[in-house]
This record gives C-alpha cells, sequence and structure tokens, in this order.
C-alpha cells in the first residue's frame, strides 16, 4: 500500500479579526488553496490548524468548501481548550472537529500541569507558542494572517510568524485588521 | 555669443552642482557634508555588494574563532565610520583582520579589504584641497584649483575628461544627468552599506557585558522551580531582547543541571546569537536535550554530535558513543520496528560501540559500558545458556581493559569525571551481579554524591531504564538483572528526591 503523501498548510492568525472583511479573507484564502491545488498535483493538501477563533476557524471553513482535508492540533485537552470560547463559539469549534481528518493534542510544557493552565495565565501561554510551533514545524508552508503590528505576545500570531520565518518556512501573509487594534 | 559664456569656469562649475544638488531629494546638514559630497570620491563599488554573502560568511568565521575579539572589530569599524581618522584606523582594522585570518589558517576568498571598502567613509580628502574649497565656499577666495578640482568630479560623476572643452549648455546638461546619477547611487550605496552593517550587528551583536543586577538574578535562578522559571521567562519574553547574550550563555548551564530541558531547548538556547549556538559546548548541550526522553529526537541529537569537530582521542570516543547511543534509542524505542529487526540491530549496535571502545587503543569506560549493557541484552534476547556464561568472561575481559581510564578518573577533581568513573565501576558489578552493588551504589552516593549534578544522575538513571524497558519490550522477559538495576533506579531516584529536599 502507498502512503499518501500530503503538502502541508499550517495556519496561525488573529482571533479577532474583523467581521467585515471576513468574506475577502475567505475568498483570498480560497483562492491561494485553489492554485495550491493546482499547483501540488502528485500531493493532497492538508491544512493544520488548531481551531481557535478567528483565522483558525475561517481556514477550516474554506478547507470544508474546497473538500480538503484538515487536521486539528490542540494547545491543551479539549476541555480546557474549551473554557476560550463562549458558548455559541463551543458549538462552531466542536462542528468544525467534528469534519476534522484527525485531532491531536501538544503535551504540557515544561513544568505545566492541568490545573496550572486551567486559567488564563502564562502557563497557558506556552501552550498556546507551542501548538503554534509545532504547526509550524509539520507544515510545509505557513498562512499568517496579521494586522502586521508587533505586540510582544508569546505565542501570538507575530511570535509564530518570526518563529516560522527562523525556521524558512514559506510564509504567505494575508493582512487582516482587528477588532482590538 | 561671448567666448568667455562658452566654457564654464571652475568656480561657475561648482556652483552649477551645488544647484543641482539642491533640487534633489538628499538632503544634508552642512557645508562640510556638501564638500564630501561633491568632491569625496565614491568610497565603494556596487560589484562589492554581490558579494555581501560571502562578506557575512567571513565574519561569521571569524566571530566562530573563540579567539575573535568582536568588540575589537566593531570598536574599529566605528572609529572608521564616526571618527575623524579613517586612515589609520582602516589600517589598523586590515590589519587586525588580516591577523585574525590567519590565526584561524584558513583560506578565505574574501579580500579583507573588500570589508574595509564597504565601510562608509567620511571624506579622503586632502586637506589642501578641503581648504581651498571651503575658502571658496566661504566666499574668501573665487579661485580653486583648476586640475584637482576637475578630475575629482570626472571620477564621482563619471564625466568625461573633454567634457571641460564643451559648450556650457552641454556641460549643465552633463552635470544635470551626472548629479541625478551620483545622488542616487550614493544613497542605494549608502542604504545598502547601512543595511549589511545593521545585519551584521543584529546578527553577530554584543550586547554590553553582563551587569551586577543580571548577576543577582542569575543567583536567584538558582534557586528557581521550573515554574518559577517559566514566569521569569515570560515576562522576560523574549530574552534575547531583555537579556545581555553573557547573561544567556550564564544561564545555560544553570538550568542544564537543573534539567529544565524543554525550557533551554525553546526559550534559552534559542536566544542565543547565531555564532554562540555554533559553539561546541552549546552543541553538546542540545545534542543532550535532544537525546533525552522528554524530548525524545534521537536523530537530531545523533546529527548535531556528527558535526562537532573533536579534538582529542577521548572527546572522538565520547562524541561516537553518544551519537551510537542515539541512534540506539531511536531505533529500539521506535515501536513500528518488528521485534526481529531490533534483535538484528543489537548485534549492530555491539559492534559500534565495539570499534569505538577499541579506537586508538583508548579503552574508554564511556563506550565499555554501554558496549556491556548491549553485550547483556543480546545474551537475554539470545536464551542461550553458552552466549550467557561467555558473558562473564567477555566483561571481565572489557573491565581489565578499560580499568586504567577508570583509574584515571576516579579521584579526578572534575565532579562528573569522577562520578562517571565510579558509577561505571559500581554498573560493572552490578551487571556482573558481583557482591551488593546496589547497597554499594547508595552508599557511593551518600559518600560522594552531594557535588553531583543532577543531570548525570538522570543519565545514569536514563540508561539502566533503557537497558530494563529493551529487554522487556523485545522478549517480555523478567531477569534476576532487571530487578537489580530496577532497585538501583529506585536507590538514585531517593537520592535525587533527598538532594532536592535538601
Amino acid at each position: 500500500m502507498q502512503l499518501k503523501r500530503y503538502y502541508k498548510i499550517g495556519i496561525s492568525g488573529h482571533r479577532d479579526l474583523l467581521p467585515s472583511q471576513m468574506e475577502i479573507h475567505f475568498s483570498m484564502l480560497k483562492d491561494h488553496l485553489l492554485k495550491l491545488k493546482r499547483d501540488q498535483k502528485e500531493t493532497e493538501l492538508l491544512i493544520l490548524t488548531s481551531l481557535a477563533e478567528g483565522a483558525d476557524r475561517l481556514i477550516a471553513q474554506v478547507a470544508l468548501s474546497l473538500d480538503i482535508s484538515y487536521d486539528v492540533i490542540l494547545p491543551m485537552p479539549e476541555s480546557l481548550y474549551m473554557q476560550d470560547f463562549s458558548h455559541k463559539s463551543q458549538e462552531e469549534f466542536l462542528y468544525y472537529l467534528r469534519h476534522a481528518h484527525a485531532k491531536d493534542t501538544i503535551q504540557f510544557y515544561a513544568a505545566n500541569t492541568y490545573s496550572l493552565i486551567s486559567k488564563p495565565s502564562i502557563y497557558r501561554d506556552f501552550q498556546y507558542r507551542q501548538v503554534g510551533r509545532h504547526i509550524v514545524d509539520m507544515a510545509d508552508e505557513m498562512i499568517i494572517m496579521t494586522n502586521g503590528i508587533e505586540n510582544g505576545k508569546m505565542g501570538g500570531t507575530n511570535d509564530i510568524a518570526s518563529y516560522a520565518q527562523s525556521c524558512d518556512k514559506i510564509i504567505n501573509t494575508i493582512w487582516c485588521d482587528r477588532l482590538c487594534a | 555669443m561671448r567666448l568667455e559664456e562658452e566654457k564654464m569656469t571652475n568656480s561657475q562649475i561648482l556652483q552649477y552642482i551645488i544647484e543641482e544638488l539642491g533640487k534633489t531629494t538628499l538632503s544634508w546638514g552642512g557645508d562640510k557634508e556638501l564638500f564630501e559630497l561633491i568632491c569625496a570620491p565614491l568610497p565603494y563599488g556596487n560589484e562589492t555588494f554581490q558579494k555581501r554573502r560571502e562578506l557575512k560568511q567571513t565574519i561569521l568565521t571569524l566571530y566562530q574563532n573563540e579567539n575573535f575579539d568582536s568588540k575589537k572589530f566593531h570598536t574599529l569599524a566605528d572609529n572608521i565610520i564616526c571618527g575623524d581618522n579613517e586612515g589609520s584606523y582602516r589600517q589598523e582594522l586590515d590589519d587586525f583582520l588580516r591577523e585574525q585570518v590567519e590565526e584561524l589558517e584558513i583560506h578565505i576568498q574574501t579580500d579583507m579589504r573588500m570589508l574595509l571598502n564597504q565601510i562608509p567613509c567620511k571624506c579622503e580628502g586632502e586637506k589642501n584641497y578641503k581648504n581651498n574649497f571651503n575658502n571658496w565656499k566661504n566666499g574668501k577666495t573665487d579661485r580653486i584649483n583648476r586640475q584637482e578640482v576637475k578630475q575629482r568630479l570626472e571620477k564621482n560623476f563619471y564625466f568625461a575628461p573633454s567634457l571641460w572643452e564643451m559648450h556650457e549648455t552641454t556641460v549643465k546638461q552633463a552635470i544635470a544627468e551626472g548629479v541625478i546619477q551620483f545622488v542616487n547611487n550614493r544613497t542605494k550605496v549608502a542604504e545598502e552599506v547601512t543595511t549589511l552593517f545593521d545585519e551584521i550587528r543584529n546578527e553577530f551583536k554584543i550586547k554590553e557585558q553582563i551587569s551586577e543586577k543580571e548577576l543577582e538574578t542569575l543567583d536567584v535562578i538558582k534557586g528557581m522551580s521550573e515554574k518559577s522559571m517559566m514566569a521569569f521567562i515570560a515576562t522576560h519574553y523574549p530574552l534575547a531582547k531583555s537579556h545581555s547574550q553573557d547573561f544567556i550563555q550564564k544561564l545555560i548551564p544553570i538550568l542544564f543541571e537543573k534539567g529544565y530541558y524543554e525550557l533551554l531547548l525553546h526559550d534559552v538556547l534559542e536566544s542565543l546569537d547565531v555564532h554562540l549556538q555554533e559553539r561546541k559546548q552549546i552543541k553538546k548541550i542540545k545534542a543532550h536535550i535532544y537525546g533525552s526522553p522528554r524530548i525524545a529526537e534521537y536523530l537530531k541529537a545523533f546529527n548535531i554530535l556528527s558535526t562537532i569537530e573533536s579534538g582529542d582521542d577521548i572527546e572522538i570516543v565520547e562524541l561516537r558513543t553518544e551519537a551510537i547511543s542515539n541512534i540506539r534509542r531511536h531505533h529500539l524505542s521506535d515501536v513500528t520496528v518488528q521485534i526481529e529487526e531490533k534483535k538484528k540491530s543489537v548485534e549492530t549496535l555491539l559492534a559500534y560501540y565495539e570499534d569505538v571502545f577499541k579506537l586508538n587503543d583508548t579503552f574508554h569506560y564511556y563506550p565499555a559500558i554501554n558496549l556491556i549493557y548491549m553485550f547483556v541484552v543480546n545474551a537475554i534476547l539470545s536464551e542461550d545458556e553458552k552466549k550467557f556464561h561467555a558473558l562473564t568472561h567477555t566483561m571481565n575481559d572489557i573491565y581489565h581493559r578499560c580499568k586504567p581510564s577508570i583509574m584515571r578518573d576516579e579521584n579526578s577533581s572534575d565532579t562528573t569525571k569522577r562520578y562517571y568513573a565510579n558509577i561505571t565501576k559500581l554498573e560493572f558489578s552490578l551487571l556482573k551481579g558481583l557482591g551488593s552493588p546496589v547497597a554499594e551504589i547508595a552508599r557511593f552516593l551518600e559518600l560522594d554524591g552531594e557535588e553531583i549534578p543532577l543531570v548525570s544522575l538522570t543519565r545514569t538513571q536514563r540508561q539502566m531504564q533503557f537497558f530494563i524497558d529493551t529487554v522487556r519490550v523485545i522478549q517480555g522477559l523478567d531477569h534476576p538483572i532487571l530487578h537489580r538495576v530496577q532497585s538501583t533506579i529506585e536507590v538514585i531516584d531517593d537520592f535525587m528526591e533527598s538532594k532536592k529536599f535538601n
């Protein structure tokens, strides 16, 4: 049996994209993935996302519309991660999770424990950073959806973009505005 | 038309050039810069920028030499850019770099002068000419050395010498075009030089030396738990922006001994400047971290170890042994590899360890103990009684041969060497089943354990655990040796707990 070869596209982007720009970003992502589909004839596309709100879910939405598979990599156990989302957002998260090709969870980083990351904290930020880096490590190319403003936040979009740069990954940047710029 | 109107005087030419320069977007701060703009030869040529990569590589090579005085390099380069006496600094830097390259005993294609040429200079003008020009500019005289000014203008603006004989209109047109090209070239070149130097500075930046405050911080860190260290890193994120390279370098052994591998790998080591990451000691630490069960990137560890240039025989033996051990971990812990294949690979690994053990008759105890472990694994897995009986003879032979290396280190003033020599001796007894080795190990730790780094104890435990796992996973066997080894792991565990508690 021959193993499938995948061309993996990782995503990192802001969670609070402007709703008014979602449509245009959807089209941009769609165009890009269609182009990749045309270019990568020998391989199948596979999206890597952690299904956070905003960019992560937008690409899952595009993937579903184009019948492209996506793997979900969670920064922490599902029950803990869901605490990040409102009730409505949790339902959306579970919807995309159900349609995922596969699911994986990052292990606890350094001294992290379940209780240490159960509330928003710097310890939780390490988990977000690790999932972002893991996606970069796995991906053949990265899509970064950012407003380009450096905020120095650990595990934030720009932090992950810098890491991708340092790994010499192919990076496609989609410039976008944020709700809380 | 009068004849004197047809040909421009030197003074008119200069005046016209100044007017044309004034039309460009280039800004300057005063007469001094104006003089330099007009009269100083372009200090560098565009063609040199094709070799930017080569230049940076050369500097990187120099930086990798631990004796390279990077501070002197930067001071001299700064003096050339900012100082008044750039000529002598330029020579000094040139001599310094040549000396450094010679010391490295390597052939570097790049002419060092290229580097000097890329450093923007203030001006190369002779004193007389400078005075002459300034006097003219300040209205003290309307005479200016004809030959000199024209030669400089020809060089800077790429004018043909015959231009001066032409009609005023032609000269003006040539000057207008020449000025635009001159300004464009100069701006482009200046930008490129600035960028190049910024890149070099960023890539090989020299931070200020470690401060008193940072030294105090290091003292505090020595007592920090991993959780507190995470909080420290998060509040100083990224480390390279908030702390000096000296601080980061001193932080590494502290965290390494504490076994905070993930923080070291993802937060500290990557904050080191590129040239520091290439240092042998840093590479060894990185390889060790990748080879730890927590990170378990054994092939990465192997690859790093393969790139380290070894010095003496003992270092070669240590590096090769560790490299083989990483291949062993990778292969034997891979769940996708079939049991039969694993059995075969034990024999291959045996041969590898044996080669290193015998390398140049070093017979060092580090490959020796690994070799013994593999012999024991092989004998247990073969379930061949004869093989097992022959093992005692093999172990005695290997122990006898590596004994001088153990004796050399067992009383060493280096705690780590002393520990490994002694623990290896005790591991031999443990595997041979002589006396009461577990109790002896407990006694040794009690007596000499205070100074032993946790990382060394963990390594011994890891070796033992791997031995147990390999035998159990491959064969599902339970053997008296495994019990003894398991008890030893527990003894070390207890000791580490008490050490942490104390």
